[in-house]
């Protein structure tokens, strides 16, 4: 029998968190029925804005951690969003791989940036749909 | 031909009616200044003066379009004065002359009492509106007349009064003396033709010939009677029988004539509403039914789409934001791992765990034994120590699957169409919807002046009315009948008396004198038919050469036709009546040359007051009126009531550009204007105001 048991394996914490002075914000957006997040899992909340918090180049820091998004809902997809934007932003070498706390604390980071715009941009909006799509055309260009 | 007698007025007194506190104008009897001129603002009065006229003469106001908005025709401020205990009187006098004295005096007051402060505003017919319930009333009205032995006739009796002003104006000729100028654009079609004849009728004196037609029949029955009963018992008995039938007739005809009048009374309502409801819009109204339904259809399905086109809109930017957004990072990082695989950093993607199960079963991916093919398993023992010994190649293997699918986006281009086609769709079930709805707005445009309530309330009462003619036509079978059978027994009576009589010499006088007495009402009957038929023949002619010289320097029309019923037609060269298509001005003409023509059937120079004479008039039509009217109609009172624009206001011809004189000029300059006076509107108190009248200097 060959020994594979020191097989490295790539683990998140836990759990992702968001400041907690956004929860109304990732509540809203769940619960909203206007809301183009509406009924969405958080994670997809999270990556969504971290992707824009990396868009509009603004991380911000953490002060009041929620640790309430657990890291085992996220997909492969997910995982690996956070991980090249880490990758993008901090260390572009593969050994990354090894600092996964890093790697989430980044993408909370940008997250945290992203979400002020995300709320702020379905709560001044008479129609939330329509003007994330008007972004959405505005990052295609 | 002149005619012999003047009716002018001389003076006009009128206090607490409607605007007019009190009002004191006189008007002109100089019979070569003829025009007195009354002008002022709109809603000054001019109509309410009009109107106090009419109201003097026949207790009624009818030139109001909108019978005063119902607003009492006691001045409002007076009425408002009035406390409990008080009364106060609106009064209008008018003095009639010849041209040289007063000859004829009416006066109507209408004395309101409050009796108590009501609590509501109730509606008066008698005061034209609404006024305090606690207000009691009492109208009386006076005529004053010279008579030809120089002594005067003095009257408050409402019947009698009634009867003088009836000969001195019918009421049935007092819109052709007191004249709507506003109206004009209907006045001859709207006219009730057997009311002109009536009117004529009744100044013609034809009304002293069916008086005597009348006496010489009553004559006839007497002496009729008389031969019946001189002739015996069987004679007399028939008579009485007679008698009772033809009483029993009278009574049927009358209540015949009663059911008739009550049909004719339900007639003009019952076309008035007809109309009303032949132009109402059923079929818009089914057709808004169908409508609301599509749009209800079209509104639902546009929910539908625009909750599942957002859906759909909303998973694919959300599917693919992040993905876009991100798609940098996740480019730099699959070439991290490739490049890395590349150097060797990481082996291939291959999991350890069936690296060792195969080099155990000793048989190689491509199926080789490994016990024989001793390169092979040397190889695959490599690639396992590789494998173990790189701890980063399944997480790698893994990214590089996942950031393969991330990288798997459509293009920008596909990205846009995709979104344009949501858009797009979207927009088609919108577009039906509005479509549907704009539809919707179209036909409740055209519904807004036709409030269905309304609608429904009149078909109600048409309905109703339907109902009694249906009644009454049913009542008037069974009355035809019954008349028929007394026509019948008075018939058989009659044969009975006639024989009777035949056989009786002492019959024979009151015979001969009941066929005298037959044949002076027969002749009278025939001179009646034959005079109406003249008069008649002279109104037409006569209106027909007044007409022509009216008209002659300004159109070419042709013949004027009226008929027995006095229906006035305006014939051309193919025979076709013009009277609908003719212009104001022309109306005004044609209402001018008739009047004439009574005028002299009548033997009476009838004043002529004229509320807007010009209004409907334009152009050069205004002018060729105002220069016409003192030349043709020379020695007739004319009153003008003028607004300020119809009398000052120069214009200009639009299709010449040629300059278009004032109606103040050009009566000026022909010399007719005897006075002008002008209605100026006075502050009484802060919150009310009363009309008065200033004589203005003519220069």
């Amino acid at each position: 029998m060959t020994d594979i048991t020191n097989q490295f394996e790539f683990k998140f914490k836990k759990y992702a968190s968001f400041d907690k002075s956004h929860q109304d914000s990732y509540d809203n957006l769940k619960k909203q029925s206007d809301s183009f997040l509406y009924g969405q899992d958080m994670t997809k909340t999270f990556i969504l804005s971290m992707a824009l918090g990396y868009y509009k180049n603004n991380p911000k820091k953490i002060s009041n951690p929620s640790n309430s998004i657990p890291t085992s809902v996220f997909t492969t997809e997910e995982k690996w969003q956070m991980i090249s934007l880490y990758m993008h932003t901090k260390r572009n070498k593969l050994d990354s791989l090894y600092e996964a706390d890093d790697i989430l604390r980044n993408a909370e980071e940008y997250a945290n940036g992203g979400i002020e715009f995300l709320y702020t941009l379905y709560k001044n909006s008479k129609n939330p749909i329509e003007d994330l799509e008007e972004e959405f055309r505005l990052a295609l260009e | 031909m002149t005619p012999s007698d003047s009716l002018l007025i001389e003076r006009i007194t009128i206090e607490n009616f409607r605007p007019y506190e009190k009002l004191d104008a006189v008007l002109s009897t100089d019979n070569k200044k003829t025009i007195t001129i009354i002008s002022g603002s709109n809603s000054l009065g001019k109509t309410s003066l009009m109107n106090a006229l009419y109201w003097c003469l026949y207790g009624e106001e009818p030139f109001f379009l909108n019978q005063g908005e119902g607003k009492p025709l006691v001045n409002q401020k007076a009425l408002n004065d009035t406390s409990v205990g008080k009364s106060v009187i609106t009064k209008v006098k008018i003095a009639f002359s010849d041209g040289k004295r007063v000859i004829h005096d009416v006066t109507r007051e209408l004395k309101l009492t409050r009796q108590h402060d009501g609590r509501d505003k109730v509606y008066r017919s008698i005061i034209g509106g609404q006024i305090d319930s606690g207000f009691t009333w009492e109208e009386t009205v006076n005529y004053e007349g010279l008579k030809s032995d120089g002594n005067w006739k003095v009257t408050n009796n409402t019947h009698e009064v009634s009867a003088e002003i009836n000969r001195i104006i019918p009421k049935d000729l007092s819109e052709f003396i007191f004249f709507n100028g506003e109206m004009l654009d209907t006045f001859f079609r709207e006219k009730g033709e057997s009311r002109i004849r009536t009117g004529i009728e009744q100044v013609t004196g034809l009304s002293v010939t069916d008086r005597s037609i009348a006496n010489w029949t009553k004559m006839e029955k007497n002496y009729s009677k008389r031969a019946a009963q001189s002739s015996g018992m069987g004679g007399s008995n028939e008579q009485d029988k007679k008698d009772e039938w033809e009483e029993k007739l009278e009574s049927f005809i009358f209540q015949k004539n009663e059911i008739q009048k009550q049909i004719n009374e339900l007639k003009p309502r019952e076309k008035e509403l007809q109309s009303i409801l032949e132009n109402h819009p059923h079929e818009l109204i089914k057709h808004l039914r169908q409508q609301l339904e599509e749009e209800k259809e079209h509104k639902i399905e546009y929910q539908k789409a625009k909750e599942r086109i957002n859906l759909d809109r909303t998973n694919f930017i959300t599917k693919y934001f992040s993905p876009l957004l991100l798609n940098k990072p996740s480019l730099d990082t699959y070439q991290i791992i490739k490049d890395a695989e590349i150097a060797g950093e990481i082996p291939p993607p291959i999991n350890p765990s069936l690296l060792s199960e195969k080099i155990e079963e000793g048989i190689c991916f491509c199926g080789n034994d490994l016990r024989e093919d001793q390169d092979a398993k040397k190889n695959l023992v490599e690639l396992l120590n590789q494998v173990k010994n790189s701890v980063l190649a399944s997480t790698a293997a893994e990214g590089k699957e996942a950031l393969n699918r991330l990288l798997q986006i459509p293009n920008t281009t596909q990205i846009k169409d995709i979104l344009n086609n949501f858009r797009a769709e979207f927009d088609e079930y919108a577009q039906k919807f509005e479509n549907a709805n704009n539809k919707i707005i179209g036909i409740t445009q055209q519904l807004k002046d036709y409030p269905e309530d309304k609608i429904r309330e009149l078909g109600n009462e048409l309905a109703e009315i339907h109902q009694k003619t249906f009644r009454y036509h049913s009542d008037l079978v069974r009355i035809e009948q019954k008349i028929d059978a007394a026509k019948a027994t008075i018939e058989i009576s009659d044969k009975k008396i006639t024989d009777a009589t035949k056989q009786s010499k002492a019959s024979k006088k009151w015979t001969d004198k009941a066929e005298l007495a037959r044949k002076a009402r027969e002749i009278l009957e025939d001179l009646r038919e034959d005079l109406l038929s003249e008069i008649r023949e002279t109104v037409e002619k006569r209106t027909e050469e007044i007409w022509k010289k009216l008209i002659s320097r300004h159109w070419q029309l042709d013949k004027i036709s009226i008929d027995d019923e006095y229906k006035i037609r305006v014939i051309d060269k193919e025979g076709v009546d013009n009277l609908k298509t003719l212009s104001a001005g022309q109306t005004l003409y044609l209402a001018l040359s008739f009047i004439s023509a009574i005028r002299e059937v009548t033997d009476t120079n009838y004043l002529m007051m004229i509320d807007s004479p010009f209004g409907k008039v334009s152009g050069h039509e205004r002018i060729w009126a105002a220069q016409d009217l003192p030349e043709f109609l020379p020695d007739t009172q004319m009153t003008f009531l003028v607004t300020n624009t119809e009398y000052d206001a120069e214009t200009t011809d639009l299709e010449t550009g040629e300059k278009i004189d004032s109606i103040r000029n050009v009566l000026r300059k022909n010399n007719k204007l005897w006075k002008e006076y002008v209605l100026k509107l006075t502050k009484t108190s802060e919150s009310s105001s009363k009309t008065i009248m200033d004589e203005v200097q003519i220069r």
